[in-house]
């Protein structure tokens, strides 16, 4: 029942303003200002070994995996899905892209281009069967990723015999893994060009807004014509190709598939995207939010271990960050509607 | 809604400022050219008192010369975790790492980061494929450990006949493996033991004990168990009291607590024990000889003992047990 | 009344398992006039609605859109013809702003290369959405809020207006007053009059006789599945419309 009297409309101050702040930041001013905060607060309790530029490109590079699989996430949790596979789906990634480089090298561009490929594809293999198993078996997607994250782990220790793959040819690792572009590690590149290229898609195209409406009525979109189905499975299947992508990148970087250390990547995944404003209900998100998001787990592991703090801390400090980011995305979404 | 903003922010920088004034700060060290060193420990993993022993080696040593220890530990055995601790103690710029790297190749580019900005490397414990970059690598000699091991099984099976099966941890670390080298290679002493070879648990209990489930299934004449690490070891015990079989003599690795226990109860023959606190002496000792400009021993092989029910309150044994309570000096 | 009706249905039939919901029931409604659709609960009018809109398939009758069939037409096919319906849940998704539901599903794209990957022409589509909001005189403060943080009255509106954008023919509206208070009623009123004025044809199902005496021209009564009584607006009073839904009054022959 709504409440009687002249209807208000939108939040407080000048439409204007209003809308240039959401244009700019979505969901995520409170986030930035508090990345922002942990930024100068570690910077003034150790500036000489925290603020260097190597220490800050390290801190990028940590993140770069995440970011890229986060961006995929973000997808999947606007359009009101989950996919808790991601760290299975880029080990596996890894393992089939390093059973075809050896079968074709193991070294030399012709493997290393091929091994890129096969990660991705695997990857959006195994996204697209996520979307299927959800949309057309109507799996709940909590459940369906959950059995992919199994399954897809399992298949990498099968294929592998529980032991990591360490060969990979010199020319990924050289470029790729440890090599740089314009003084930036190739690492940082590839994560921040795919929040970019993501960034835009979701805000600037079709398929980004679909994505958005999806989330936020699925009812109301299928009313409107959209074919929802295929279009989850390709949000899925961008998901997994992401976390392919993740997957050479991480090999590259480690110069082995390191089966056991993604076990939980899936949940630093979700806490990022969400940290970052981006709603587990679907239908509010923003890139540059995720990226934030991503941040701030990262700052926070390597500014824990400089001011002397146990990592230990790192998992009690995100846990506390990711409750109150929802708790002000629930502020503010409680604030707007009148229901 | 400005007031929960900018409250949230106060209360992140409140939290953060208090977190790192409980911290331990990691000291003045002094640029003394015989002392006063920072030297900064990264085990292998966190939690575990084999590390905890090592770290307590460590101190001793850099207690000698007044120099200070600051231990940071990956939350798993895994480069993925160690990596960024790694990197983020090499901005701190210590004078020294002493690191167990969890990986033997993924390592390698990270700590030649830090020899290129000065800081000196010591390995303990596990080793890097191409260790030139350490100063010195401290490590027990696991392939002697393992053949211990598997003198001490074939002495209690005293001439029994039957299957043995070895369960390990993860392929490509470098000290499990060299413990299974040892005891396959010790084994073949006894030929009326057949040898099923190794199968890896992950470093999981849960792996390990269906492991040992399966494979006392698949050959009944199972007589002997040789576990190369602790939740292994673990594994084993809960699965044969699981289906309450007494014919498996089990030899084990790592003294920590529930080790040390899981001989009192019986359920263990005999832990092989490696004397990580003597490593971190050692790690300890050739860091600062190296800060010193003293001639360095580039490669240390620490020895192990076998402790069993007779023998584990004899002091010889008593103080080789792992703890993170460090031993008076 | 002109010879061919915009829309005309007759003896349409259908089936739900074992419940008839339509037994042969009849409507028609012109351009540039509202006729609103009564009867009491279980009377058939959603189903009704819902079969002239090709959510169903009618199981016997003819639907006719100026002269012509359009039984075997898909949803798409039918909003195609320019025929829109505003269902009591509104289908608009809260987190996008009012263009973005106006254009949903029907996204304008930007002109050249960019258009071919997708990118939205977000202007032409925000310009576009004054202009139908102008027309239509529905004030929204902010078009590029959320449409959940506008009020009740404001969402009725903005589904109609999408429903107005693209239906140049008719549009039908399923209790569009239900949940509202006295005065975002009074102005969805206003905008269903807008609507008509502009020469569309409206259907208007409402248990709300006030409402209804207050904005149509004629009214169209179904009891148990069929039509049974026709009125014109000015000419019948509330008292005559209550008979005819509780079957006291008929003026339909039997079909």
């Amino acid at each position: 029942m709504t409440m009687t009297g002249t209807p208000t409309e939108a939040p407080a101050g000048s439409p204007v303003r209003g809308r240039g702040r959401r244009l700019l930041l979505g969901s995520a001013t409170d986030i930035t200002a508090i990345l922002l905060v942990i930024v100068i607060v570690f910077g003034a309790l150790n500036p000489a070994a925290f603020l260097t530029s190597a220490n800050l490109i390290n801190v990028l590079i940590n993140a770069s995996l995440l970011i890229v699989m986060a961006a995929g996430a973000t997808f999947v949790l606007i359009a009101g899905g989950v996919d808790l596979s991601v760290g299975s789906v880029l080990v596996f990634s890894g393992v089939i892209a390093g059973k075809v480089m050896v079968a074709m090298g193991p070294q030399g561009w012709a493997a290393s281009i091929v091994g890129i490929a096969v990660s991705l594809l695997a990857g959006a293999v195994w996204g697209a069967i996520n979307g299927i198993v959800i949309t057309k078996m109507r799996v709940p997607p909590l459940i369906a990723t959950l059995g992919s994250f199994g399954a897809a782990q399992g298949l990498a220790q099968i294929i592998t015999d529980g032991n990591d793959l360490k060969d990979i040819p010199n020319e990924l690792i050289d470029t790729l893994g440890v090599g740089r572009f314009l003084g930036l590690p190739w690492l940082v590149v590839v994560a921040l060009l795919v929040a970019l290229v993501a960034g835009c898609v979701l805000a600037f195209t079709r398929y980004g807004r679909r994505t958005y409406a999806i989330g936020s009525n699925v009812e109301a979109a299928r009313r409107a014509g959209i074919n929802v189905d295929r279009h989850l499975i390709s949000v899925y299947a961008v998901a997994g190709l992401l976390s392919g992508l993740a997957g050479i990148m991480s090999y590259a970087e480690f110069g082995s598939t390191t089966l056991s250390g993604h076990s939980t990547d899936n949940l630093a995944v979700i806490a990022a995207v969400v940290i970052g404003g981006t709603s587990l209900f679907g239908g509010v998100g923003t890139m540059w939010g995720t990226l934030v998001g991503t941040m701030i787990p990262a700052v926070l592991a390597n500014g824990l271990v400089i001011v002397g703090l146990n990592s230990f801390w790192r998992d009690f400090t995100v846990g506390v960050v990711l409750v109150v980011a929802v708790y002000l995305d629930q502020l503010r979404r409680r604030s707007r509607t009148k229901r | 809604m400005r007031m929960p903003r900018w409250s949230a922010a106060a209360a992140a920088a409140l939290l953060l400022t208090s977190l790192a004034a409980c911290a331990g700060d990691s000291g003045n060290g002094d640029d003394g050219k015989t002392g006063g060193f920072k030297i900064a420990l990264i085990p292998g993993v966190a939690n575990d008192a084999y590390y905890g022993s090592v770290a307590c080696g460590v101190q001793a040593a850099a207690k000698a010369t007044n120099s200070t220890v600051e231990v940071q530990a990956p939350k798993s055995f895994s480069p993925t975790d160690q990596i960024p601790i790694l990197q983020a103690v090499i901005a701190k710029k210590p004078d020294v790492i002493i690191i167990a790297p969890t990986d033997s190749k993924a390592l390698y580019a990270p700590l030649k980061q830090a020899t290129a900005q000065g800081i000196k490397v010591v390995l303990v414990d596990t080793t890097l494929e191409d260790p030139s970059i350490a100063e010195a690598e401290v490590s027990s000699d696991n392939i002697e450990a393992g053949k211990t091991a598997a003198a001490k099984l074939v002495e209690l099976l005293d001439g029994k006949s039957g299957s043995v099966l070895t369960v390990n941890l993860s392929a490509g670390v470098t000290t499990t493996d060299d413990r299974f080298k040892g005891f396959a290679e010790g084994l073949k002493a006894a030929p009326t033991l057949k040898d099923l070879g190794q199968q890896y648990s992950n470093n999981s209990v849960q792996t390990a004990s269906s492991i040992v489930s399966s494979t006392v299934a698949a050959h009944p004449d199972l007589v002997g168990i040789f576990s190369t690490a602790a939740f292994n070891t673990e594994g084993a015990v809960a699965a044969l009291r699981a289906i309450k079989d007494n014919n498996v003599t089990i030899v084990g690795f790592d003294a920590n607590p529930p080790g040390v226990k899981q001989i009192q109860d019986g359920e263990v023959a005999a832990q092989v024990v490696l004397k990580p606190y003597d490593e971190g002496v050692a790690a300890g000792e050739q860091a600062i000889n190296a800060l010193t400009g003293k001639p360095v021993t580039k490669k240390i092989s620490t020895g192990a003992v076998v402790a069993t029910k007779d023998n584990l309150n004899t002091p010889e044994v008593q103080k080789y047990l792992y703890s993170f309570t460090c031993p008076a000096a | 009344m002109t010879a061919t009706a915009l829309l005309e249905a007759r003896g349409v039939r259908k089936r739900f398992g074992a419940v008839e919901a339509l037994r042969g029931a009849s409507f028609s409604v012109d351009a540039g006039e509202v006729v609103a659709l009564m009867g009491d609960n279980g009377a058939g009018k959603s189903t009704l609605v819902k079969t002239i809109c090709g959510v169903h398939a009618p199981d016997e009758g003819e639907i006719l859109f100026r002269g012509r069939s359009i039984v075997r037409l898909t949803p798409s096919q039918i909003h195609g013809l320019g025929i829109e319906t505003v269902y009591q849940d509104l289908a608009l998704a809260p987190d996008l702003d009012t263009a973005a539901n106006l254009f949903l599903g029907r996204e304008l794209l930007a002109r050249g290369l960019l258009g071919r990957l997708g990118v939205l022409a977000k202007r032409r589509m925000a310009g576009r959405t004054r202009e139908v909001l102008a027309e239509l005189k529905v004030n929204i403060k902010d078009p590029t809020a959320p449409v959940a943080t506008l009020s009740g009255g404001q969402q009725q509106s903005v589904a109609v207006a999408r429903a107005v954008t693209w239906a140049d023919q008719l549009v039908l509206m399923d209790e569009p007053t239900a949940a509202l208070g006295v005065p975002q009623t009074r102005a969805v009123l206003d905008l269903i009059r807008q609507v008509r004025d502009s020469g569309r044809g409206v259907v208007l199902i409402s248990h709300s006789l006030p409402d209804v005496m207050a904005v149509s021209d004629r009214i169209e009564v179904l009891r148990l599945g069929r039509r049974v009584a026709r009125l014109v607006t000015r000419d019948t009073n509330e008292q005559q419309v209550v008979a005819a839904m509780t079957g006291a009054f008929t003026n339909e022959d039997a079909a």
